[in-house]
């Protein structure tokens, strides 16, 4: 699988790391257990600095979407494709519960935040 | 007879094959790379000729490289014919050519492709290029090993007087080159982002590489079992002459198959186009 960075791109460059192989994990392009490259290699294949890298695979493993063998190199988790899930299930949770504390705070009621999701979800799925 | 008559065509045949020819697509598929890094950025900058002026200095002393190796076939094969100095006419030259080459690539690419700055949008495959990758480690391991204990076999014979110093140092030397030389290739084509190879055949393209470098280090454990089977117990399972006459129709057979590749040709066409648009 092939990535690209945009360096003129508003998301940092390390987050269009974690962003693409989280993508290439979900498609399937990454399979379980993929080698993927060094941070050493991979750097020097983008033109970027190894720390920004580093950050990147570094947050990738905080995610549990990779893992690193030591000398044997960084492998895709072999439960990758579950945990993003999770992550994007926790990711939801936080947004919903921010979004859901703001309505409240502006005084609009259970069931009218109620009825603007639902209607929200409706039109979403066409 | 006959052997003296192959050396002397082989060193004539490969003045064309590997000096001139072989130099030619080198240079320009090193171009080729270069210019693939950024397109942009080659296409908008006409006053980048470094890439024009390192490739004429290599061809430059190739050329040389082959009038001189005319020469001396001419002087030493047909006015004064001397049999001994055949095996040098044949060798020497592709040695020489071979460390100009690995100098030029070196100097390419600092003063080339370092020079030529990266795109705003860069790619690059998310797959690992350690060399367990390529091939099994012991593999690895022990042709190494078998290297560390030919080099300590002519070292305890340099210590200990078994063979002649002159010739101990003389096989230390040339089999430290070939570790020495053998490694720098198999690190470089490792680390290297692109790769000619690649490019042509495919995924597998630097696998091949990566084996085929392998397999040079092997030659060098092959030379050293037949140098000491030579030199300890005067065993000798073929002769040098015989030896160098098969690893330069290999090398020969080899420069042209890869140089008369559709896609190399198709590559080359390429390099040349982009070079004549920027003027």
């Amino acid at each position: 699988m092939e990535i690209e960075i945009d360096m003129n791109n508003i998301l940092p460059v390390y987050e269009q790391i974690v962003q693409q192989v989280t993508q290439g994990i979900l498609r399937g392009t990454l399979p379980p257990g993929h080698s993927l490259p060094s941070i050493r290699q991979l750097a020097s294949d983008l033109g970027l600095n190894h720390n920004t890298v580093a950050r990147a695979y570094k947050l990738l493993e905080s995610r549990h979407i990779i893992q690193t063998a030591g000398r044997r190199g960084t492998f895709v988790h072999k439960k990758a494709a579950q945990h993003i899930a999770r992550n994007n299930n926790q990711n939801a949770q936080l947004l919903l519960d921010e979004l859901v504390t703001e309505f409240r705070a502006a005084g609009i009621a259970k069931s009218d935040i109620h009825a603007l999701l639902h209607k929200q979800l409706n039109q979403l799925e066409g | 007879m006959m052997t003296d008559a192959i050396l002397i065509i082989l060193a004539l045949s490969q003045i064309p094959v590997v000096f001139i020819f072989t130099t030619r697509y080198i240079c320009q598929l090193s171009g080729h790379m270069a210019y693939t890094k950024n397109p942009v950025w080659i296409a908008g900058h006409a006053e980048f000729t470094s890439d024009r002026n390192c490739n004429m200095i290599m061809r430059g002393f190739s050329y040389l490289l082959a009038m001189a190796s005319l020469l001396m076939v001419i002087k030493f094969a047909l006015v004064t014919p001397t049999p001994q100095l055949y095996i040098a006419l044949l060798v020497a030259p592709t040695i020489i050519w071979t460390v100009a080459i690995m100098v030029y690539s070196g100097v390419f690419h600092y003063s080339v492709i370092r020079k030529i700055p990266d795109p705003e949008i860069r790619k690059a495959v998310l797959t690992d290029r350690r060399l367990s990758v390529f091939v099994p480690m012991w593999a690895v391991y022990l042709c190494y090993g078998a290297l560390a204990v030919i080099l300590a076999i002519y070292g305890w014979a340099w210590a200990t007087g078994a063979i002649a110093p002159e010739l101990a140092m003389a096989r230390l030397a040339g089999l430290s080159i070939v570790i020495v030389l053998g490694t720098m290739v198999l690190l470089i084509l490792l680390r290297r982002k692109l790769s000619e190879l690649e490019a042509v055949v495919g995924a597998s393209g630097r696998k091949i590489e990566v084996i085929f470098s392998l397999a040079v280090l092997y030659l060098g454990v092959f030379v050293g079992i037949y140098r000491i089977a030579g030199d300890f117990f005067d065993i000798f399972l073929f002769t040098d002459a015989g030896f160098f006459i098969v690893m330069n129709l290999f090398i020969q057979t080899a420069f042209l198959a890869y140089g008369l590749n559709p896609r190399v040709r198709a590559m080359r066409r390429d390099y040349i186009q982009a070079r004549t648009e920027k003027l």
